[in-house]
């Protein structure tokens, strides 16, 4: 099996070695990381807007040039997290926490360089596993069914409430608040629900006005007020590159980053977003110092990036193998797909080796352009650090807005992205955490439909989902990932007691 | 009453009384929702039911974690929130812009923006004019000619109208 698969491999390699197919991937590449960096797009968008492109050019030369922009987005995404806390995409929300808290200390550089080191070592993790285990996770994964899915949902809010913040009550809140943002609209049987009379919120809350408000709004808030109130900024002196000891100790946050994220991306429906959180909280769980998450941790930069990545190269083992696209960016792919004529399924394996190891080949070797076009990069993007707060907080709002309006045209989701920075800023006041409110958003919609569907299976007996293997080890997880920080902070009571 | 009213809107606390209101009105609003839809033997009022009940039971652990508070003499947080509502500033120069964004186009808000929160910033007024219209004039030619983003043109003022060569630019381009 392994020397079909490595003579297929080297077959794919032939294909995009063409110079036509490499500069296409590294034209891919390029603007995927240009157009990841800018909030309100996300890699659906990006893939969106390179279909007018990818039109004239030949089916493979625009498969390369879709997989290489994947990539790219998905790197391109932490790099505004990381440097001004504005987070483009869901799987880039996580990036903000240690990654912006690292830009402040002056570690812009080191943030930047794990996460283009990280995305590569995932990615190509990530490539392997989809080369080799390819058929056999898209089998598994469909064995998910409704009550298997609501116990990962489940299970990735409570690890990531466990660990966010200093108080667990509080991430706890904030998660409730984002459920409750995630029913407004119609629900999946079309009916409305509190939206208040306003045919705009039919859709529901647009996430990118949730994201931005908290996130990037909220952080304009609070730097004006520091500007204002004549608080001598530090001026940092930023690092472009990383210590070798960075990376060793990171690597294997990279590697664990790399498998979970791969395993959840081939979860239809489970995407870059909640591999990152589950490697974030899994990082921490595990960390001999989990206090310095969300201080400037290299790991918790680390771990996320390289899921996020990885997911992204997981997400298309249904669709390769199955046709079912997994993420809204694998459904525009599938859409792209079409448009060339080429059918995926697994019929494609057979029909069209050419277009199944070329995107194997074309993902590492986009993988690759990504780290040689963007280590070298590091340290233009961190001179967007340089620019006078005075300039750049008018600049990150203007961006949010363009970035918003651009996806719906509506005046209202600006007013929702004010009204969510006002509350970002309390939030950020009180001590209360701002991931869990967007994971809420983000798993509020999938997790009821799994929630419904559950009981619509089990015929109103929710216990019933509690004979199944697979919603055990995940409950098993969750009760585990609410225990171990309770006694974590036990027994740093007790020692400090005695000391 | 008084040291009802001051336990509730401590610093701790104040957020999560004014989410005990909003997760109030929530509650109620889902009760009337439909209880089951054909197959569906829970209906679309189960699950914002069941949040509403996290949340409810949440806030009493929150409470009760917070109760030394109301033996301590706590400033009201009303005043804070005054305190706050001076810094709050900028988020009414957006809210503003984003009501204007579409009614004068983008290259006006944006331009009217950026000047007033540079301004606001504690910049000069040369400084402020100068590097506000560098800031709209660039991300207009990055966003509207290199990404060919859909801008607000303007209802009442028509930037279409006013300066018709930006858009054959962009017809030449695409």
């Amino acid at each position: 099996m392994f020397d079909t698969i490595f003579v297929n491999l080297i077959d794919g390699f032939k294909i995009i070695l063409q110079v036509k197919y490499l500069v296409y991937a590294l034209g891919g590449a390029f603007l995927g990381t240009v157009v990841g960096v800018l909030p309100g797009i996300g890699s659906a968008g990006a893939l969106a807007m390179m279909l007018p492109i990818i039109l004239v050019l030949d089916p493979l030369g625009s498969v390369f040039m879709l997989a290489a922009t994947y990539t790219g987005v998905m790197y391109g995404g932490s790099t505004a997290s990381i440097l001004l806390r504005v987070p483009g995409d869901t799987s880039a929300v996580i990036a903000c926490l240690d990654g912006h808290e690292m830009a402040k200390q002056g570690n812009a550089g080191a943030a930047l360089c794990i996460a283009a080191i990280g995305s590569f070592i995932a990615g190509t993790i990530a490539v392997v596993g989809l080369m080799i285990l390819g058929p056999f996770v898209a089998d598994l994964a469909l064995k998910f069914s409704a009550p298997e899915y609501l116990a990962l949902y489940i299970f990735a809010i409570t690890a990531v409430c466990s660990l966010v913040g200093s108080s667990m009550v509080k991430a706890l809140l904030a998660m409730v608040f984002g459920l409750m943002l995630s029913t407004i609209g119609e629900d999946f049987m079309g009916v409305k629900r509190f939206t208040l009379g306003i045919t705009e919120f039919w859709d529901g809350v647009q996430f990118l006005s949730v994201t931005l408000g908290l996130f990037a709004i909220s952080e304009v808030i609070i730097n004006s007020e520091s500007i204002i109130s004549n608080k001598k900024k530090v001026v940092l002196k930023h690092k472009v590159f990383i210590k070798l000891k960075e990376i060793i100790y990171s690597f294997w946050s990279i590697i664990r980053g790399g498998f979970i994220g791969f395993i959840i991306g081939v979860l239809p429906g489970a995407g870059a977003g909640i591999a990152s959180f589950v490697s974030y909280s899994v990082e921490r769980q595990i960390s001999k110092n989990p206090e310095n998450f969300g201080k400037g941790e290299i790991k918790g930069v680390a771990g996320p990036e390289s899921a996020n990545n990885a997911a992204s190269a997981g997400a298309f083992v249904p669709m390769l193998a199955l046709g079912v696209p997994g993420s809204a960016t694998t459904a525009v792919m599938l859409g792209a797909f079409l448009m060339l004529d080429i059918q995926a399924g697994p019929m494609l394996f057979i029909e069209r080796p050419d277009v199944v190891w070329g995107l194997v080949a074309a993902l590492y070797i986009g993988n690759i352009f990504l780290l040689i076009l963007n280590l070298p990069l590091i340290g233009l993007f961190i001179k967007i650090l340089y620019i006078p707060m005075a300039l750049l907080l008018p600049i990150i709002t203007i961006i949010c807005m363009l970035g918003i309006y651009s996806s719906d045209q509506l005046t209202l989701s600006l007013y929702l992205m004010c009204i969510f920075g006002i509350i970002g800023y309390f939030m950020r006041s009180c001590d209360y955490p701002l991931a869990p409110v967007i994971l809420g958003v983000v798993l509020g919609t999938r997790m009821e439909e799994s929630f419904r569907q559950t009981m619509i299976m089990n015929q109103g007996n929710f216990f019933q989902i509690f004979d199944r293997p697979i919603v055990l080890i995940f409950f098993g997880l969750a009760i585990i990932s609410i225990i171990i920080p309770f006694m974590f902070n036990k027994i740093k009571l007790n020692a400090s007691d005695i000391d | 009453m008084k040291l009802l009213f001051r336990y509730f809107f401590a610093k701790n606390n104040f957020l999560a009384t004014i989410f005990l209101i909003i997760l109030i009105g929530y509650f109620i609003s889902s009760l009337y929702l439909e209880k089951t839809i054909g197959e569906d033997v829970v209906g679309p009022s189960s699950f914002p039911i069941l949040v509403a009940s996290c949340g409810f039971i949440l806030l009493a652990i929150h409470f009760f974690q917070n109760l030394k508070l109301i033996d301590k003499d706590q400033s009201l947080n009303i005043f804070i929130v005054k305190k706050t509502f001076k810094k709050m500033a900028p988020i009414f120069l957006t809210i503003v812009f984003a009501y204007l964004f579409e009614i004068i186009g983008f290259l006006f808000s944006s331009l009217i923006y950026s000047f007033l929160f540079i301004l606001y910033l504690k910049k000069s007024l040369r400084y402020s004019l100068l590097f506000s219209f560098i800031i709209t004039i660039s991300i207009f030619i990055i966003f509207f000619y290199g990404l060919n983003f859909r801008m607000p043109m303007g209802e009442l003022v028509d930037t279409d109208k006013l300066f018709p060569f930006l858009e054959d630019i962009k017809k030449m381009i695409y």
